[in-house]
Parts: structure tokens; sequence; C-alpha cells
């Protein structure tokens, strides 16, 4: 009886779920097929699955392969990371607004790679290696101003995470104002883009997010638990200090890995958790994986958005996610705010 | 199942809030902790789920050093109902199969072992019709239930309830006690409220300890503990205490202020 009960509470979120997972590979299909050089659908699809034989053209072959599938691709891990990332920060703070750029990363990782570009090493160091140590540098600057013997109480974690992101902001500032001609570059990089990806870099990327993602999908009741408030929680056998500390590092290596090597892809993060919690509800356990897949559509199509809008120029993707999040980003401020200040007090 | 509290200190700071607490629980019995507001009731209940460490003392369960277990062992054993109320927007469902946490595989989504007994907790707290509901869109008095319908299915040896009865209105303060007296007694449960309706505690508790500025200063059955002395000691009023035929305590009332 009550098991029936159950599956009719789950039975949406494994709807949900599967819609998120179809909408996932129609966005990879269709974004592959549109672009300058328009593909038939029905072409990508053969390409994709590996069917050479019927006299593909060599050409479509080629901007699949080597043009548009790495880029997508990399949308795809970025959103699904950034939407992993946003729902455990959410869960860790208890507060549905946090960010997973809260933590200051990505703030760290923008200068490392406004220092790249005004050191000029970018040419011998990637710019995403700098970037990547600095987001670390960031984390670990957080992390030991936060802790506190043993524990790492979430206010003090949440005010760390902004002054050291303010802090790298300003540097990075600076880095722009004597960057003189340099000046592009960084802006370039700092509005997040996905520009000339190839696949050496979502061989890397794939390496470091897909199985911090994996990981991720454990942590799921813990989470729920967690929500419970910390007494309960730690009451319920949750060891809190020690799972807060391995999520704030799950969440700090997801975003590093996809903020060094695409800019600082701005909304992901925040709005699409919250999105699929209006529809599914909480639970980690669902929330976690559909957010994944469907972070990973919306930035494959917010892709596409940018590059087609105003052709043949590309927007960064960063002005399409933040152009589309912000809005919402109001929209929930307005119809939320009773649950927002609910959950602020509990914290 | 034997709960011992051996000798039990506890300050934040500098402050001391718990003092030489010592006594005993045993399966089976309600403990009733009273005091007022500030006495360290909750305080108490928090070293002993092990959310605060004394300075000093020990807790033992079973003979065992609480401070040998795990927390996954500690919470297979105690359950606990924090006095906050807590809110999130889980269904009651989920919030309440959370409670299997300590049992079960993360990742196992429903403990069918257990499904028999949580049907029967859901039942006595009268919480079928809100399974579907969202525990923020729920009165304080529904949710209060539904968070001692967690700590039930939790299955411990001891309960740790901080003011289960706030939030309830008369009819469900009498139900959710005789409920967990029932459990306490049929699932051998050792069993610690701590309570400011005076005249529950007489009824539901075999013993009662009465807290003042971290100290006990009586403990007893609630007609040697509740007597309007003490009550005037402790809570600054004048009581009427209404007895029944055996001498059992029926009902405490507060007059006036002293
Ligand atoms: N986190 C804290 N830091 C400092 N002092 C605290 C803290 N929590 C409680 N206290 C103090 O410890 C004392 C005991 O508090 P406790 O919460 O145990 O009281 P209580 O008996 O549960 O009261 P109530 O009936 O109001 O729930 C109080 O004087 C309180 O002010
Ligand atoms: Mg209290």
């Amino acid at each position: 009886m009550i098991l029936e009960v159950y599956k009719q509470i789950i039975a949406k979120k494994i709807l949900f779920m599967t819609f998120s997972i179809v909408l996932f590979i129609l966005s990879v299909i269709i974004g592959v097929s549109v672009g300058a050089v328009r593909i038939p659908p029905s072409l990508v699809l053969k390409t994709l699955l590996g069917d050479s034989s019927s006299g593909l053209n060599s050409l479509y072959t080629i901007i699949i392969w080597k043009v548009r599938l790495p880029r997508i691709l990399m949308a795809s891990m970025v959103g699904a990371s950034l939407a992993v990332a946003g729902c455990m920060v959410q869960g860790v703070f208890r507060n549905p607004l946090a960010s997973p750029y809260v933590l200051g990363m990505s703030s760290g990782a923008a200068f490392g790679a406004a220092l790249a570009v005004i050191l000029e090493i970018w040419t011998i160091i990637p710019i995403p290696i700098f970037a990547f140590v600095f987001a670390l540098l960031s984390l670990t600057i957080t992390y030991v101003v936060a802790a506190e013997d043993g524990h790492l109480p979430l206010t003090s974690l949440l005010l760390a995470g902004i002054a050291v992101s303010s802090l790298f902001s300003a540097l990075t500032s600076f880095m722009m104002y004597v960057a003189g001609e340099k000046l592009d570059v960084i802006v370039f990089w700092l509005m997040g883009n996905l520009t000339g990806i190839r696949w050496q870099e979502v061989r890397i990327v794939a390496i470091g997010s897909l199985p911090l993602i994996a990981i991720s999908l454990f942590f799921g009741q813990e989470l729920n638990v967690m929500m419970l408030g910390e007494d309960t929680a730690k009451s319920m056998g949750v060891e809190v200090d020690k799972s807060r500390r391995i999520i704030v590092i799950l969440v700090a290596l997801l975003v590093s890995v996809c903020v060094s090597y695409v800019g600082p892809v701005g909304f992901v993060g925040l709005v699409i958790p919250h999105m699929v919690r209006l529809v599914i509800g909480p639970d980690n356990r669902f929330l976690i994986p559909a957010s994944a897949f469907f972070g990973g559509a919306f930035l494959v199509l917010a892709d596409l958005i940018s590059r087609v809008a105003i052709k043949p120029a590309e927007i960064p993707i960063g002005i399409i996610t933040s152009l589309f999040g912000v809005p919402f980003f109001i929209y929930l401020l307005k119809k939320r705010k009773r649950v927002i200040a609910h959950a602020t007090e509990s914290m | 199942m034997l709960l011992k509290v051996c000798d039990v200190a506890f300050s934040y700071d500098s402050i001391d809030v718990l003092k030489n607490i010592t006594f005993e629980a045993e399966k089976k019995r309600i403990i009733g902790v009273l005091g007022p507001n500030g006495a360290g009731k909750t305080t108490l209940l928090k070293c002993i789920f092990r959310v605060l460490t004394p300075k000093r003392g020990v807790i033992f369960l079973d003979g065992k050093d609480i401070r040998t277990l795990s927390r996954i062992e500690l919470a297979r054993k105690i359950s606990v109902v924090t006095q906050e109320n807590i809110n999130v927007p889980f269904t009651v469902l989920e919030t309440i199969l959370m409670g299997r946490y300590p049992h079960t595989s993360p990742l196992k989504l429903f403990d069918q072992d257990a499904s028999t007994y949580i049907e029967d907790v859901i039942e006595k707290l009268s919480l079928r019709e809100f399974l579907e509901r969202r525990l923020d869109e729920v009165s304080g008095g529904e949710r209060r239930r539904i968070h001692i319908a967690r700590a039930l299915i939790q299955q411990p040896e001891v309960l740790l309830l901080d003011e289960p009865t706030s939030h309830l209105d008369p009819n469900y303060k009498l139900q959710i006690m005789s409920i967990v007296k029932e459990f306490t007694v049929k699932n051998d449960l050792v069993t610690i409220v701590t309570l400011h309706d005076l005249s529950l505690a007489a009824r539901f508790c075999d013993k009662i300890i009465l807290l003042k500025n971290g100290k006990i200063f009586a403990a007893g059955t609630p007609s040697e503990v509740l007597t309007p002395k003490n009550i005037g000691e402790i809570y600054k009023i004048d009581v009427k205490i209404i007895e029944g035929e055996n001498g059992e305590i029926l009902g405490i009332i507060p007059l006036k202020t002293i």
C-alpha cells in the first residue's frame, strides 16, 4: 500500500527524467545539424551511429566529427556538471538560491586566465591549466578560511567564498585595467565561450567531470537527509562535517574543470536545478541525474543560439545563458520569496 | 537496553549549562525531563545523541560508551525529534522514509523489509491522507506528527523527543503520548521526552527528572516529584493538583505566578 503511494510519487520523477534524456538526445541532434551549413537530422543520426556506408557527404562528416560534435559534447558536459554542482551546493546550503560559483572558484579561474593572458604565458601553458590552478588555489583559500577545527560551518563557508570571489574579481579587474590591447582576449574569456573546442579539450574535461558526476549520484540520499538540518542529519547517521567536505570538494572540482575550459558560464548552475526542482521536487536522488541531462540539453541549445543568432558572428555562450537566466532568476525571486525566506531562516 | 548518563557536565564556552547529571533509563519506560526555559533539557538530549560532547562524564548505551560508536551505529540505536519543527519541501512520505537511512543502502529507494512496520506507524499517527502532500504545505501539528513518524521508522532502541507535543491540539497531545507509550512498551524502547505540559508529563511518564539551572533538582515518579512545593520552586507558580482515586495525578493546573 505504502509502496503503491511511493511508486506514484516517483513515477512523475522518472517520467521527467526520461523526458530530460530524450530532450538531451534531441538537442544534441539538432545542435549538430543546425549551423552555417545545414545538415539534415537523419544524416546526423546516421553519421553519429557510425553508418559510413551510404555514400555520406564527406564534408558533412568532417563538419560533424571535427567541428560540431566536440563543441556540443563540451557544452553537454559543462551544462551537466554545472547543474549537478548547483544541486549539491543548494542542498548543502539548504538554500535554493546558492550557485556553484559561491565558493569562489570561478573568480579564481578568471584571474588565472587573465594572468596567463597578461604574462603571455598562454603560448607555453594553455589558459585552462592556468585557470584550473587558480581555481584550486581559490578553493584552498576558501576552505582554509572557513574551516574551524574539523568543522565547516555553512555561514563561514559562504562568507569565505564571497570574500575570495571579491578578491579575485578585484585582481582580475586590475589585470584588465593594465591589459592594454590584450583586453579583448580577457573579456572574451570572461564571457564564457565554446569557440574552437577540439577533441583534445573534450577528452580532458570528460576525464575530469564524468567521474565526478558519477560520484555525485551516490550523495543523493545523504543530501536529502542533510536538508533536514544538521542535528537531525547527524542523529540519522550522516557524518555531516565529512559529507559536507566531500561535497564541497566535488562541487569545486566540477566547477573548476568546466570553468577553466569554457569560462564562467553563468546561471546554468543556479537556474537548472531550481527549474527541475519545481517540477519533480527536492529528492536529490532524482534531482541530480535529471538536472544533469536537463543542464546538458540547456547548454547545447544555448550554444546553438549563440552560433546562429547573429550569423556569421558568434555570441559568447555566457551572454546567452545569462540573458535567459536573469529574467528567470527575477521571476523566481518574486514567485518563491516565501520559500527563499524560509530557507535562509533555517540556515 | 539501558541508557546510563554518568556525571555529565556541559558548558557553552565558559557558561555552565549542565552539571552532575546522573541517571539511568530503562527499556519500556518513558522518562520526562522537565524544567523551565533554558534549564538545559535540549542540551542534555544533544549530549545523548552526541551532537554535543560533554565536558566531563560518560554516557553508556548497554554498557558501551557512546563515543566508541560511529554515527551510523548510533543512528541505528537512537532516533531523535528535535525541538525545531523542520520544514523542507519533500513530500510527507519521502520525509518519513528517510528514517530508513541508517538501515539501508543510500541507493535503495524503498526498504521493502520494513514496509509492514512503516505501514503500522503511518496508520497509528493518522498520516495516510497526508502522504503525498508536501511537508511545507501541512500544518505545524501535522508536521510534528510526521517527524515523530520519521523517528519511529528509524526503529531505534532509544527515542529522544524534544517537546513532541508542541504545536499539537489537546486531542493529538493525548494521542501522540499514548502512541509513544505504546511503542515504548511494545518495542522495548528507552524513551526520553522533554515536556512543558505538567499534566501530560504526570500522566504518561514513568519517571520525571526536574532540571533547574542545569542540575537535577528532583527525580522520581510523577507523584514524588511533581509536588506543589517542587513546582513552586522550579516554575515559580502556584498549582492545584487533581488526584485520582489511587493517588495518581490526573492534572496539574497553574493558578498564579509567585
Ligand atoms: N548554542 C548556544 N550557545 C550558547 N548558549 C546556549 C546555546 N544553546 C543554548 N544555550 C544556553 O544554554 C542553556 C540551556 O539551553 P537549552 O536549549 O538546553 O534549554 P531548554 O531547557 O531546552 O529550554 P527550552 O525549554 O526553552 O527549550 C540556556 O541558558 C541557553 O541560553
Ligand atoms: Mg529546549
